[in-house]
């Protein structure tokens, strides 16, 4: 073999090298991780799969808080970049996303680069009957307003779909429903004096159906 | 994707340094690279991108030193004397070419062979593993049997003992660290063994022919030797030097090229396999490869990851160590050859007091005085290698 061909070939290899590599990088999973402990895998690639307890828009990018059954949460921004690409989704949906684990503020966050990297489940309301089912979870509940009570700046809905709850909102909502209206209330299920009710904690979590 | 690539090429640039400055080893950077991964938080596959691409690299540029300035490692220390002795007859460039060819053409063979490798090795690993220390005394007593006189085999016997009783003090870790002690030890019985015996008579290293004589391939020696390496990397203790051995009796290769080229893709198989076991058997056979495990899981995709990164490496190591070596044989004629061996001489006493601390140094004379026999007395100098093969074999037995 003369020294022309050697190197012929170890071109070849480079290439392929290259390429073996690439297909490496696009299969490369990365690890799937409780949200509890994405604090242990700061600066690596890590996927989490949570219920959106939280979500605010501004500026085109959305800052959503992804929790689990414990309650742990973790912040996940999407840049209008990342958000284009998304379907709608709302409090009480699952989200799985994949992205680089970091601190801000103390705060974890899963900082995903592109559309791709998040996968939204969307998740229907839930019949209020199995409310007892979801205690400390994130839901969707969606029925008729019974009554409006306005107080101190909180707001207590009652919805009423087979049913009745009790829906808290702990600041006042720009737009208040009023009785007969269709609501659809998204936020965490927790006891108050022997009975359950869901508190919705930001305005995304309240909406008017027609 | 970019992350990986530009880790590939920090890797293959490590690789490069280690590789042409002797003594210094990849596993040397392990503890760098695995404390910045967790320093930095860098993500864990592209740590192993480097070290993979690192230990690849390293192996091609290994064969400069120990053709050039006759100064080997564990992989290279077979081939010094043939590599060396060529480039006392100018042909320095074409030795450095083959042992690059048997480098390159090792990495193709071991992609070939995955397939059945992937078949054979856990039920080998399982049937071969409780055997070692037998089949390390059939090696050595391969290797003495061929050196057909009874007195020769008697010199032969003497060395491997000799060599084996100073690898059963040094290797103990009572001395040193048994990862140190390998720098003196290698560098003597190989190195500067063969450096003391090519002063005699030379003042100057020729002119340094770079032809393009081509580099024979001889497909028996790729495919036996290339299997037989592979497969015994799997054994623990058992180094490329004793796989080349029973290579080279399986294949019957007699001349100086055939030795080359099937030291060099032995060598490679060794390391390169060293990956592919982590994720067939789950077991580390290198430093390198031990620490890969302790970084991440291996598996389908870390595979996929590494057999890239070993492809890459060793193409681009190929372009590197090919220009490396036109510069060395250009360079290194105009050195006088006493001086380079007093320059290579006072590095090497420097690194062995760095690793080892001036206990190292009766060591690097012992090995260098037991190194000078098998010259004097006719022998093959791969005898040398009880270093290892005799503490494996008591400590098994």
């Amino acid at each position: 073999m003369r020294e022309k061909t050697l190197i012929r070939l170890a071109v070849v290899c480079s290439v392929v090298g290259v390429a073996v590599l690439c297909l490496a990088a696009t299969y490369a999973k990365p690890k799937e991780v409780e949200l509890s402990t994405v604090t242990q895998e700061l600066g690596r690639m890590v996927e989490v799969y949570g219920t959106v307890a939280e979500v605010r828009f501004s500026k085109g990018n959305a800052f959503v808080k992804l929790a689990d059954e414990s309650g742990q949460t973790v912040d996940i921004p999407l840049f209008s970049r990342v958000l284009s690409g998304l379907e709608n989704f709302e409090i009480g949906d699952r989200l799985r996303v994949r992205g680089k684990a970091r601190t801000y503020n103390g705060t974890p966050q899963i900082i995903p680069s592109n559309s791709s990297d998040v996968r939204v489940y969307p998740v229907p309301p839930i019949r209020l009957e199995r409310l007892e089912e979801f205690l400390g979870r994130h839901v969707k509940v969606q029925g008729i307003v019974r009554e409006v009570v306005q107080s101190k700046g909180v707001v207590i809905l009652t919805l009423e779909n087979r049913g009745r709850v009790k829906v808290f909102i702990p600041f006042t909502p720009e737009v208040l429903p009023r009785e007969g209206e269709v609501v659809r209330a998204c936020g965490l299920v927790q006891e108050y004096r022997g009975s359950l009710e869901v508190v919705v904690r930001c305005g995304e979590g309240l909406k008017l159906h027609a | 994707m970019l992350d990986l690539l530009l880790y590939c090429l920090l890797g293959i640039g490590c690789g490069t340094f280690c590789g042409l400055l002797p003594g210094i080893h990849p596993n040397n950077v392990i503890p760098v690279a695995v404390g910045l991964t967790a320093f930095l938080s860098l993500d864990p596959l592209c740590t192993v991108a480097f070290l993979v691409s690192a230990a690849i690299s390293n192996t091609f540029v290994s064969y400069l030193p120990s053709t050039f300035l006759g100064v080997p490692e564990e992989g290279t220390a077979l081939s010094v004397l043939p590599a060396h002795r060529l480039t006392r007859e100018g042909r320095g460039y074409h030795a450095l070419k083959i042992s690059t060819a048997g480098c390159l053409f090792g990495l193709l063979f071991g992609l070939l062979l995955l397939v059945p490798f992937y078949f054979l090795a856990g039920p080998t690993y399982r049937l071969l593993k409780g055997w070692v220390p037998l089949i390390l005394i059939l090696i050595a007593a391969l290797m003495i049997l061929t050196e057909h006189s009874p007195r020769r085999m008697g010199w032969a016997i003497l060395v491997f003992i000799l060599s084996g009783l100073l690898g059963l003090v040094s290797l103990s870790g009572r001395v040193c660290s048994s990862d140190s002690a390998l720098i003196p030890l290698f560098t003597g019985l190989f190195g500067l063994s063969t450096l003391l015996v090519s002063l005699e008579g030379t003042c100057k290293l020729p002119k340094q022919e770079i032809d393009d004589q081509p580099v024979r391939l001889n497909p028996k020696i790729m495919g036996i030797g290339g299997s037989i390496g592979a497969f015994m990397g799997m054994l623990p203790a058992v180094g490329p030097a004793q796989s080349t051995v029973v290579a080279q009796l399986a294949t019957q290769s007699k001349g100086t090229d055939e030795f080359l080229f099937c030291v060099s893709e032995v060598n490679l198989l060794k390391v390169f396999y060293s990956f592919i076991l982590l994720y067939l058997i789950g077991r580390a056979r290198t430093g390198i490869a031990a620490a890969i495990q302790d970084l991440v899981q291996v598996n389908s995709t870390v595979l996929v990851l590494m057999i890239g990164a070993s492809i890459l490496a060793g193409g681009l190591t190929t372009l590197i160590v090919l220009r490396l070596g036109r510069s060395a044989s250009s360079f290194i004629p105009k050195i006088p050859y006493r001086l380079l061996i007093l320059l290579i001489s006072c590095w090497v006493v420097g690194l062995t007091i760095y690793f080892c601390g001036p206990v190292g140094l009766p060591l690097l004379s012992t090995a260098t005085a037991i190194g000078l026999l098998p010259p004097k007395a006719g022998v093959k100098r791969v005898h040398c290698m009880g270093v290892l093969m005799l503490p494996v074999i008591i400590m098994g037995i």
